[in-house]
C-alpha cells in the first residue's frame, strides 16, 4: 500500500518544491485548486486520516481570513462594487483571495508533509548524498533531539515564574515578562548545547570522514522517473504561465 | 575543542563543534521566541492588520546576536532552523529561508569590517537585518499572501521603522553584556 514515510527523501523534496514552486508561478485557480486536492489525497491515502493538518488549517483559516479582509479593504483589482466615504470594494477581491487561499494552503501542507513524513536520519544521509560534511548534515536530526528539550525547558521556566506569583494574563503582562522567560531559556539553551558538544566529541563526532547509518537510503528506478517527471511537469506549467 | 578553527581575530568563520550545536540550540529558543512574540503581537491591533511589531524586533535581535556569537556558520544555521521550523505556522516561510540567511550573512560582513564597539556599528548592522530581511518578506507579502502592494510597501516601511531602533538597542545592550562576560571575544 501507498506509504509516504517509504518513499526516498529526494522524492519527497522534489514533490515539494514541485508543489510550491508550481504554486507560486501558476495564477490558475482551477491548478491550485487541483495539486491542493492532490495533496489532501495522498494524505489520505497514506495515513487514512488528515488530523496531522488540523493544527495547520487552523493556522491557516486565520491567516486566510487577515487575508480576506485586507483584499477586501484594500483590493483595487476589477469593477467598482460598492462605495461608501473612503471605503471602496472592488470585484477583483473574491478571486485574490481564493488564489491566495489556495496558494497559502498549498505551500504550507506540501513542506509540512515532508516534514512529518521524512525521518530525520534520512535527511541527513540526503544531505550527505550531495557531499555536505557529516558534521553539518547530522544538524537536522538535531533539531528534532533538540526541540522538545527546549520547549520543556521554556515550560518549566514558566512554571516557575507562575509559581512566583509573576503576574501573565494581559498582554501588557506578557510583553513585561519577556525577558524574565526569554532570558532564562537563552541561559538553559547555552549550558545544554556546551554539554552536548563536549558530550558528541568524546563520542568522536567529527573524527572520521564520514560515518555509517544503520539504514541507508536508495533512489529506486521508479522514484527517479518520477523525479525526472516532475521537473519536466514544472517546467511546462512555467512556460505556459509565461507564454 | 580539537576543531576549534576560528581563524584569526577578524574571520567570519567559527566551525567547531560548541558553536555547531549552540547555534542548533539557539535557534530552537529563537524559533520558541518567535512563537510567544508571534502570539502577543496577533492580540494586538497591529497584529490583526498583519503587521508583527514585537515579533519583527525579536527577530531581528536573535539574527543579529547569534551571528555575532556564533559567526559563520553558525549564525546562518540558527538563522535557517528558525526559518525551516517556521513551516509549521506560517505560509511565509519560503521567504524566510531567504531573509534569514541573507540578513545573517550582513551582520557577518559588518562584524568583519567594524568591531562593534560602537553604537552606529550596531546602527548598521542592524539596518541591514531590518531592511533586507523586511523587503525579502514583503515579495512574500504579495505574491505568496496576494496583499496589494502599497498594503504590502506600508506594511514594510512601519516595521522597518519600528524594528530597527528596538532591536538596534537590544543588540548593542546584550552585545556588551556578553563582551563583559567574556563569551565573545
Amino acid at each position: 500500500m501507498f506509504n509516504l514515510n517509504k518513499l526516498d527523501p529526494r522524492l519527497k523534496l522534489t514533490w515539494c518544491l514541485f508543489l510550491v514552486l508550481t504554486a507560486l508561478v501558476s495564477r490558475s485557480i482551477l491548478l491550485n485548486g487541483i495539486l491542493l486536492g492532490v495533496i489532501l489525497i495522498s494524505e489520505l491515502l497514506s495515513e487514512k486520516t488528515l488530523k496531522n493538518f488540523k493544527m495547520l488549517t487552523v493556522v491557516l483559516l486565520i491567516i486566510g481570513s487577515q487575508v480576506l479582509i485586507i483584499n477586501l479593504l484594500f483590493g483595487r483589482e476589477g469593477e467598482l462594487l460598492y462605495s461608501w466615504g473612503i471605503l471602496q470594494i472592488y470585484s477583483g477581491f473574491i478571486a485574490t483571495s481564493i488564489l491566495a487561499f489556495l496558494r497559502i494552503g498549498i505551500i504550507s501542507f506540501s513542506a509540512y508533509q515532508f516534514g512529518i513524513h521524512t525521518d530525520t536520519m534520512d535527511m541527513a544521509q540526503m544531505l550527505i548524498h550531495w557531499r555536505i560534511p557529516y558534521r553539518y548534515a547530522m544538524l537536522v536530526p538535531m533539531v528534532a533531539r533538540f526541540l522538545p528539550v527546549m520547549i520543556g525547558e521554556y515550560q518549566s521556566i514558566c512554571n516557575s515564574q507562575s509559581a512566583r506569583g509573576v503576574p501573565n494574563d494581559t498582554v501588557a503582562e506578557k510583553i513585561r515578562n519577556l525577558p524574565a522567560s526569554i532570558l532564562p531559556l537563552m541561559y538553559r539553551a547555552m549550558r545544554i548545547s556546551n554539554d552536548a558538544a563536549l558530550s558528541v566529541e568524546l563520542r568522536g563526532y567529527g573524527r572520521h570522514a564520514s560515518r555509517n547509518f544503520q539504514k541507508k537510503i536508495n533512489l529506486h528506478p521508479l522514484e527517479g522517473m518520477t523525479i525526472v517527471c516532475l521537473i519536466i511537469g514544472f517546467g511546462g506549467v512555467l512556460i505556459k504561465t509565461i507564454l | 575543542m580539537q576543531n576549534e578553527q576560528a581563524i584569526g581575530k577578524k574571520s567570519i568563520f567559527k566551525t567547531d563543534t560548541k558553536s555547531l550545536i549552540g547555534a542548533v540550540v539557539m535557534g530552537i529558543v529563537f524559533v520558541i521566541a518567535c512563537q510567544i512574540t508571534g502570539q502577543i503581537d496577533n492580540m494586538l491591533p497591529w497584529g490583526k492588520m498583519g503587521m508583527l511589531l514585537i515579533n519583527g524586533t525579536v527577530w531581528a535581535f536573535f539574527t543579529g546576536i547569534l551571528t555575532l556569537l556564533y559567526k559563520q556558520p553558525g549564525g546562518l544555521i540558527a538563522a535557517e532552523v528558525e526559518a525551516l521550523i517556521s513551516i509549521m505556522y506560517t505560509p511565509l516561510w519560503p521567504t524566510f529561508i531567504f531573509a534569514n540567511g541573507i540578513a545573517s550573512i550582513w551582520v557577518s560582513f559588518v562584524a568583519v569590517k567594524c568591531d562593534m564597539t560602537k553604537w552606529s556599528h550596531h546602527i548598521l548592522a542592524q539596518g541591514g537585518v531590518c531592511v533586507l530581511g523586511n523587503l525579502i518578506v514583503a515579495v512574500g507579502l504579495v505574491f505568496i499572501l496576494g496583499l496589494p502592494v502599497s498594503v504590502a510597501a506600508v506594511s514594510t516601511l512601519i516595521t522597518i521603522g519600528v524594528t530597527w531602533p528596538l532591536a538596534t538597542l537590544a543588540q548593542k545592550k546584550v552585545y556588551d553584556a556578553l563582551l563583559k562576560s567574556g563569551m565573545v571575544k
